[in-house]
C-alpha cells in the first residue's frame, strides 16, 4: 500500500480515504484536498495500484492492509467510496476504538442494494457493453478494466459530463486482479452494516442524485439500516465526490464540525 | 447394505453425464421409489462418518474426506433433480453468499459491475 499524507498541525482528526473498484487508486479523492485546511488527510492507494502486489489481493488481504495502517493512528474518520465504503463499514463494525467517525459514499451493502444495482446495470445495455464485459472476462488486464469503465461511463458518472469525468479512471493506475479477487466477497457484508446501527459514532452516507449504483432511495435504505445521516448531492453520479468536490467538502466539513471540537 | 454407495456413485456418474431418453422415461415411471431410495442413500452417507463401503467379500473402501464430500454433494444434487427442485436450487444459490465465488457470473454468464 502507498499512502499520501497531508498534515494539518492544528488538527487531531485523521481523515482516511479508502477507494473503490476494487482496484482503483485514491485519484478520485484528490479534488477533496482542500479538506486539509481543517484535518489531517490520508490518501490510501491499495496494493497493486500505485505499488506492487505484496500478496494475493483478495478481500481479506485488502482489508488487512487498511487495518494495519490505521491501527497506528488516533482519532480516525474513515471515508470510503463504494467498495472502499464497504471496507470502511467492515472495519468500523469491529468496534475499533480509534475510529471516531464514518463517511460512506455510494456503497451498496445489503442484498436489496445489490439487487437494485444489478437491475440498473442491465438497463440500456448495448452490444458494446456486452462485448467489453466478455473481453474483460476473457482477458482481465488492467487496460481492459479501464476500457470496461470507459464503455460503462454513463453508469458511473453524470451522463452529461461522463466523457470528461471518466478520465479519473482511464488516467488511473488500476489493479484488475483486486477486482477479480475481491468483488464477490464485498457483497457479503450486510451484517456489518446492521451492527453499526447501535454504534454511537457519527456516520454520514453520501450519494449522488443520478447515481445508478446507489440511487437515493437505495441509499436511504442502507443509511437507515446502519444508522447513518443521509446526504444527496444534485446532478452527481456514482463518483459524487469527484464530480462535485466543493459540495462534498462542505458536507464533510459540516459533518465533522459537529463532532465537538475535533476539527 | 444392499445398495452400496459405490454402486450409487457409479449410477450417478452415468446418470449425470450420459442419460438417455429411455432411462429418463424409466426414471419418471418409478420416481417415488427412486426418491425414497435416494433419501436412504443420503441418510446413510451423512450418518456414516468415515465411510466404510463394502459389498459381500469386497475389500473395504475407505473414502478420503474430499471423496466423501464429493459423493454427498453429487447425491444431494441428484436428489434435487429427482424432486424437481432445480429452480429452487438456483434461486437459493443466488441468495446465498459465497465469499470466493461470483455466483452471478457463474449463473448468468457475466461478472458483477465494479463498485
Amino acid at each position: 500500500m502507498k499512502i499520501q499524507y497531508i498534515e494539518n498541525k492544528n488538527s487531531n482528526l485523521n481523515l482516511v480515504f479508502v477507494s473503490g473498484g476494487p482496484g482503483l487508486s485514491s485519484l478520485s479523492f484528490k479534488p477533496l484536498v482542500n479538506l486539509s485546511d481543517n484535518f489531517n488527510l490520508h490518501f490510501l492507494d491499495a496494493m497493486g495500484t500505485t505499488s506492487e502486489l505484496k500478496t494475493e489481493p483478495n478481500y481479506s488481504n485488502l482489508l488487512e492492509e487498511i487495518e494495519d495502517y490505521i491501527s497506528n493512528i488516533s482519532n480516525v474518520v474513515l471515508c470510503g467510496h463504494s467498495f472502499g465504503g464497504i471496507q470502511a463499514i467492515d472495519i468500523t463494525s469491529k468496534i475499533n476504538t480509534n475510529i471516531i467517525g464514518l463517511i460512506v459514499i455510494g456503497s451498496p451493502v445489503t442484498e436489496n442494494a445489490f439487487k437494485i444495482l444489478n437491475q440498473n446495470f442491465d438497463i440500456e445495455l448495448s452490444q458494446a457493453h456486452i462485448d467489453i464485459s466478455k473481453k474483460l472476462e476473457d482477458s482481465p488486464t488492467n487496460e481492459i478494466y479501464k476500457e470496461w469503465f470507459f464503455v460503462y461511463r454513463d453508469f458511473y458518472f453524470n451522463p452529461k459530463t461522463s466523457i470528461n469525468s471518466i478520465k479519473v479512471i482511464t488516467d488511473d493506475t488500476v489493479c484488475v486482479k483486486s477486482y477479480s479477487n475481491a468483488i464477490a466477497e464485498s457483497a457479503t457484508k450486510e451484517e456489518c452494516l446492521q451492527s453499526l446501527k447501535n454504534l454511537n459514532i457519527p456516520k454520514l452516507f453520501i450519494t449522488g442524485e443520478l447515481d445508478r449504483v446507489m440511487p437515493p432511495s437505495s441509499a436511504k435504505h442502507e443509511a437507515d439500516i446502519g444508522g447513518f445521516d443521509l446526504a444527496v448531492i444534485n446532478d452527481a453520479g456514482h463518483f459524487v465526490h469527484y464530480e462535485h468536490p466543493n459540495e462534498t467538502i462542505e458536507l464533510i466539513n459540516n459533518f465533522l464540525s459537529k463532532m465537538g471540537g475535533k476539527k | 447394505m444392499k445398495m452400496t454407495l459405490k454402486v450409487v456413485a457409479l449410477l450417478l456418474a452415468i446418470g449425470a453425464s450420459a442419460q438417455t431418453i429411455k432411462s429418463y422415461a424409466d426414471e419418471i415411471a418409478s420416481l417415488p421409489e427412486l426418491i425414497t431410495e435416494q433419501e436412504t442413500v443420503l441418510v446413510n452417507l451423512l450418518n456414516n462418518g468415515k465411510a466404510e463401503l463394502r459389498e459381500g467379500n469386497e475389500p473395504q473402501v475407505v473414502l478420503t474426506e474430499e471423496e466423501k464430500k464429493e459423493l454427498i454433494i453429487k447425491n444431494m444434487v441428484h436428489y434435487i433433480r429427482l424432486i424437481e427442485g432445480k429452480e429452487i436450487l438456483l434461486e437459493e444459490l443466488q441468495r446465498q453468499q459465497f465469499p470466493d465465488l461470483d455466483i452471478r457470473g457463474i449463473l448468468e454468464g457475466r461478472q458483477n459491475p465494479g463498485i
